[in-house]
């Protein structure tokens, strides 16, 4: 074969700290070919970014590389001086970032941004560099490319945004792109489109891509090599085909079980022991070998375990691999026994809206609505949940918090043990809060750091049942620990000591603390590394047997909704557009926009290769939304009607409805 | 019999409630690590050790009894246990200017010199170099002698306590390995140093000299510590709770009481503070003046116009860090926790006290750090133009308007201005580096 374009060797970097050396990455080594897409996958802390920052030498003061090589084109990278290295970085090697909103300027224009790329590396004159600027912005799939030059950052929505970093990277024609995250921060819809665009440019101009990952049906839709990364150290490389057809070592083999789906649901996911190691300590052995099935003696035997080769395309860092047939049920998994419909009443939530009043000039009149919920009716029965699917911005976690008064309601009924939510005041409100309780997004924000856990846990125990003695708190504090699987000693400690997985389940055993009959899950599990996702929607569903809880599981991850919803609500722009039982969404779709959701998912599984439905512009903005059906702008089946107007709600089945004109025979 | 003034109490009440908060925030290991890496950082605990030094001359200053200076006619004065300290710098007085360690005055008096001819000499000080009779000779001999003396006492008795110490840590030197204690030793050693060398010196000479009515400059350089350390601290306790209360509802209620605060915050901050300051002393002495059966003695009044400059300026500046609580507010009470709690049923008192105000903590710290040595430069500031404390209080800033005129002399006075500028200088750089470490502590973005 010939030289490869990118080769990285032994590569160790560890970040300083007081203490022990973080050792961040330790001995790396793969190579990427001229025209290859490289995956390099892996959970959060692994090592992943900082792989590809030691490469480009842009790591952070505190961190170093300690050994290791990195040939571009047979050269050292490591070994260069910085003022060549910077002829290298942004024209030969370019990179883009996980978070579009924060990585433009600003104060500057796009197209100045975009230049600036340019007029780095080479000199131009200037109507040049504006033709090639503007030319650069049509083929990231940007339309009106001359207005859009003087666009700034906050004029374009997150995925315009990404496009103009895919733009500022491609200036100089680079021969390896390395894109790190790209599509985390976007949404499903908006990621297909980012993805094929990425795609396309590669093909177009033969460069190199290395794209960094966690999602492995974005690695599938992509990928030519799979690297997968554990604690700082490579554990399996293969080519896509081979790595789909059968993973080889066990961690991969967890990342798969791991992913919630439609078959599995009435069983638990499989999930790993443990959580990922410390990587200031010294590793001798399997570094998996603590949280693997398959360990043995051997494993932990010498003090590097080397890599076993399965075939010409595929390899794997595990002792075992010779004389394991890794199956991917054979992990213990516990079956749920069905369950027939619970008793416990239902919460009926009718016409529901949420209105934020804009404000304008000195007296702040009110000049305009952010129609943010705008008449929405569902049910959520006891020990079922409801799932809430949309893209960002749709209102679902607005939705969320009115049904829990955390945002005033504008009109609507919700109805529940016979009384009406909606209407009742702060106070009255009151009475009820022990019926209906929440769980956050972000772990990390959602407990006050200066509270210890036992505090955090007694405080809603505290403040609606004023009247319990504290030994009578301990107690239920104690009971709520264990039964979210922790231990009752952590009552001492701050939240900030836990990991993401550990303070989500703390999260969860704070809602649990007032025996709510309801739990809205505003994306409980959508800021976690999927084997601890597993954990938790593991942890929601048999709470959920056991205490017939109703939840309103607010996602915009369709595979976590195939797994634990029972009914799935699509929400776009303050609106449901489509209602029924799992089944009914996820394989009978029926309005064009669940239809593109759905299709927007990147999947592995060849058998549903499918074509991505391009949406072609943004959402509108809900303090304005079109006249007719709102999703009209951005359907590809529109008919004249739907511009006129909302389509009013059909039954395609009695569990099963959606609002559009398609189906409006009537 | 305990003779406490109005603001010898408060400052009091206050040192009682620091060592409370304290002991209290020992308790809770989030506010505790902050804390230890403050007590871990050399110019943290150099600076924490002199401030220390100061508030203790503040306390002992702070503790008034009366005395029965004579007992024929009974009349009575009320000092402090500082001044039974510096009973010889206190009580000799001289008639007027001298140098540091000069023996004679500043200026030519007529006089008789040892031929027994009248003429204009430079007198020999009543106090100051009295006990040599060949000054010009033997005097800096002595000095050095003396200050050897004071420094060698003070290493003996350092050297003392780390024997003492090094009994208690069962016989070893362990504890100095820590760098927060082995900082604190040693400027302890050089704290001890110089009050040993102005402990032998000033009994025979005045270190830094005399003022017009030759009085002792450093006695007064010392006295004028209490009123600087109570002018930083009281108003600080004043804006204190004004800050935050009103910072805190500002950013959690919004609506009309934001408006209002708002409001209220913008419009006392476009008033410059001097003219309320002016406005509020001028009044206050009309008051004083109208109603002397309130105020029966001088001292009386000086501490009640003291009180009055902290109360005032406690009242204009608090705005600064009101602004902030209500900025860092606003964002907390959008933090997921909070919406927790709310969805819990916790009631907006409690989570303005449990969520809100443990998470701003920190911006107030910084704050009293900083503001601190903002406030004791603007009481210089304020007796300058005479409308701070009261010309018969003890204060660098009166200490600075006087030299204010001798500066223009000739030949010109220089120790008074020095002496309080240099006090006044290491008291507020302290209180800026302490603030700065405590700063850096409390930063959450430094907690990694």
């Amino acid at each position: 074969m010939s030289q490869p374009l990118l080769s990285i060797q032994g590569l160790k970097a560890q970040f300083n700290s007081s203490s022990d050396p973080v050792r961040a990455i330790d001995g790396v080594s793969f190579d990427i070919h001229e025209g290859e897409t490289f995956a390099l996958v892996g959970e959060s802390g692994c090592g992943k970014s900082v792989t590809a920052l030691a490469a480009l030498r842009l790591l952070p003061s505190a961190a170093q590389v300690t050994e290791g090589k990195v040939f571009y084109r047979g050269v050292d990278l490591l070994r260069m001086p910085e003022m060549r290295m910077r002829e290298n970085r942004g024209a030969r090697i370019s990179m883009i970032f996980q978070d579009p909103m924060t990585a433009l300027n600003p104060v500057m224009c796009i197209g100045d941004q975009i230049a600036e790329a340019a007029v780095t590396h080479k000199k131009a004159d200037a109507g040049e560099v504006r033709k090639n600027v503007i030319e650069l912005i049509k083929q990231v799939g940007i339309s009106d490319a001359e207005d859009r030059y003087h666009s700034f950052p906050h004029q374009l929505s997150g995925g315009m945004r990404q496009r103009v970093l895919i733009a500022i990277a491609l200036t100089n024609d680079p021969d390896l792109l390395i894109a790190d995250e790209p599509t985390t921060a976007l949404d499903v819809t908006i990621q297909a489109q980012i993805l094929a665009l990425l795609k396309d440019l590669q093909r177009q101009r033969g460069m190199s891509l290395w794209l960094i990952t966690h999602d492995l049906g974005i690695v599938s839709s992509m990928a030519d090599t799979v690297a997968v990364m554990y604690a700082g150290q490579l554990v399996e490389v293969s080519s896509r085909d081979a790595f789909f057809k059968k993973p080889a070592h066990p961690y991969s083999q967890r990342l798969f079980d791991a992913i919630p789906n439609m078959d599995n649901r009435e069983e638990a996911l499989v999930t790993l022991p443990g959580s990922v190691p410390s990587l200031s300590q010294e590793f001798i052995g399997c570094r998996f070998a603590e949280r693997c099935e398959f360990k043995m003696k051997a494993c932990l035997d010498n003090d590097v375990v080397d890599w076993s080769i399965i075939s010409e395309s595929q390899q794997a860092r595990c002792c075992r691999i010779g004389d394991i047939d890794i199956k991917l049920t054979e992990a213990i998994t516990e079956t749920y026994q069905t369950i027939s419909k619970m008793d416990g009443e239902s919460l009926r939530v009718n016409d529901l809206k949420v209105h934020f009043p804009i404000k304008k000039g000195l007296l702040k009149r009110t000049v305009g609505q952010v129609k943010a919920v705008d008449g929405v009716s569902f049910e959520i029965d006891a020990g079922t949940t409801t799932a809430l699917v949309g893209e960002s911005g749709c209102g679902k976690t607005t939705l969320g918090k009115a049904l829990l008064q955390l945002v005033p309601i504008t009109s609507g009924v919700i109805n529940y043990k016979g009384q009406n939510l909606a209407t009742l005041s702060e106070s009255d409100f009151q009475a009820h809060r022990d019926q209906l309780q929440i769980i956050f997004q972000d772990p990390f924000s959602s407990m006050n750091p200066r509270m210890l856990v036992g505090e955090i846990l007694e405080e809603g125990l505290r403040a609606l049942q004023p009247d319990l003695v504290d030994l009578a708190i301990e107690e239920r504090c104690e009971s709520l620990l264990l039964k979210v699987g922790l231990t009752a000693d952590v009552r001492l400690r701050y939240p900030h000591e836990f990991s993401g997985g550990q303070r989500q389940r703390l999260c969860i055993a704070r809602a649990l603390a007032v025996n709510p009959s309801i739990i809205v899950c505003d994306e409980p599990t959508s800021a976690l590394d999927v084997s601890v996702q597993a954990q938790v929607l593991n942890l929601l569903k048999s709470l959920q047997r056991e205490n017939s809880l109703g939840y309103l599981f607010i996602t915009h991850d369709l595979s976590v909704v195939s797994y634990i919803a029972d009914n799935v609500a699509v929400m776009y722009l303050g609106r449901i557009v489509e209602y029924g039982t799992v089944n009914d969404i996820l394989n009978n779709p029926s309005h064009p926009y669940t239809k593109a959701l759905i299709a927007a998912v990147p999947t592995w599984d060849s058998a549903l290769e499918k074509q991505v439905i391009k949406l072609p512009d943004e959402m509108p903005s809900p303090s304005s939304p079109p006249v007719g059906c709102h999703f009209y702008a951005r359907c590809s089946e529109a008919k004249p009607e739907c511009e006129e107007n909302y389509p009013s709600t059909s039954d395609i089945s009695p569990t099963h409805q959606v609002n559009c004109w398609l189906y409006n025979n009537a | 019999m305990l003779m406490p003034l109005w603001t010898d109490m408060a400052f009091f009440i206050l040192m009682l409630g620091g060592l409370y908060l304290g002991w209290r925030s020992s308790k809770r290991e989030h506010l505790r690590r902050p804390w230890k890496r403050v007590f871990k950082d050399t110019v943290g605990v150099v600076s924490l050790t002199v401030l220390l030094v100061f508030i203790l001359i503040g306390l002992l200053d702070s503790i008034r009894f009366q005395q029965v200076t004579n007992t024929q006619s009974s009349q009575q004065d009320v000092i402090s246990l500082l001044d039974v300290v510096l009973t010889p710098m206190r009580t000799q007085v001289e008639k007027t200017y001298s140098a540091p360690f000069s023996h004679t005055a500043y200026a030519k008096e007529m006089g008789v010199d040892k031929e027994g001819v009248a003429k204009r000499i430079y007198p020999r000080l009543k106090y100051g170099a009295a006990h040599l009779n060949n000054p010009v000779t033997d005097k800096f001999a002595d000095i050095l002698k003396k200050l050897m003396a004071g420094t060698g006492f003070s290493l003996l008795v350092w050297l003392g306590l780390m024997f003492i110490l090094w009994g208690f840590n069962k016989r070893s030197f362990k504890f100095v390995q820590s760098k927060g204690t082995k900082s604190f030793l040693f400027t302890l050693l050089g704290v001890l140093m110089i009050v040993g060398a102005i402990a032998s010196l000033s009994p025979f000479y005045h270190v830094l000299g005399t003022d017009k009515v030759g009085e002792d400059v450093l006695y007064q350089a010392i006295k004028s510590i209490r009123t600087g350390l109570v002018i930083g601290s009281l108003t600080t306790i004043v804006m204190l709770p004004i800050a935050i209360s009103l910072g805190l509802m500002a950013g959690f209620f919004r609506g009309w009481v934001d408006d209002i605060i708002q409001y209220l915050y913008t419009t006392l901050s476009s008033i410059p503070g001097v003219l309320l300051i002016a406005a509020a002393i001028l009044m206050a002495q009309v008051y004083m003046a109208n109603n002397p059966e309130l105020f029966t003695t001088v001292e009386d009044r000086a501490d009640m116009r003291l009180l009055l400059l902290c109360i005032i300026l406690g009242i204009t500046s608090w705005t600064g860090l009101c602004r902030l609580l209500r900025a860092e507010t606003l964002k907390i009470r959008e933090m997921d926790y909070v919406l927790a709690a709310r969805a819990l049923g916790v009631g907006p008192i409690k989570i303005l006290k449990r969520h809100v105000l443990p998470n701003v903590m920190h911006l107030v710290m910084i704050t009293i750090a900083l503001d601190f040595s903002g406030l004791v430069l603007a009481e210089a500031v304020l007796s300058y133009i005479n409308i701070g404390v009261d010309p018969s209080t003890y204060s660098w800033g009166n200490m600075i308007n006087t030299s204010r005129l001798e500066m223009a002399r000739e030949p010109i006075v220089w120790w008074s201005l020095l002496a309080a500028f240099s006090f006044m200088f290491v008291l507020v750089l302290a209180a800026n580096l302490f603030a700065d470490s405590v700063r850096d502590a409390f930063d959450p973005r430094s907690n990694t």
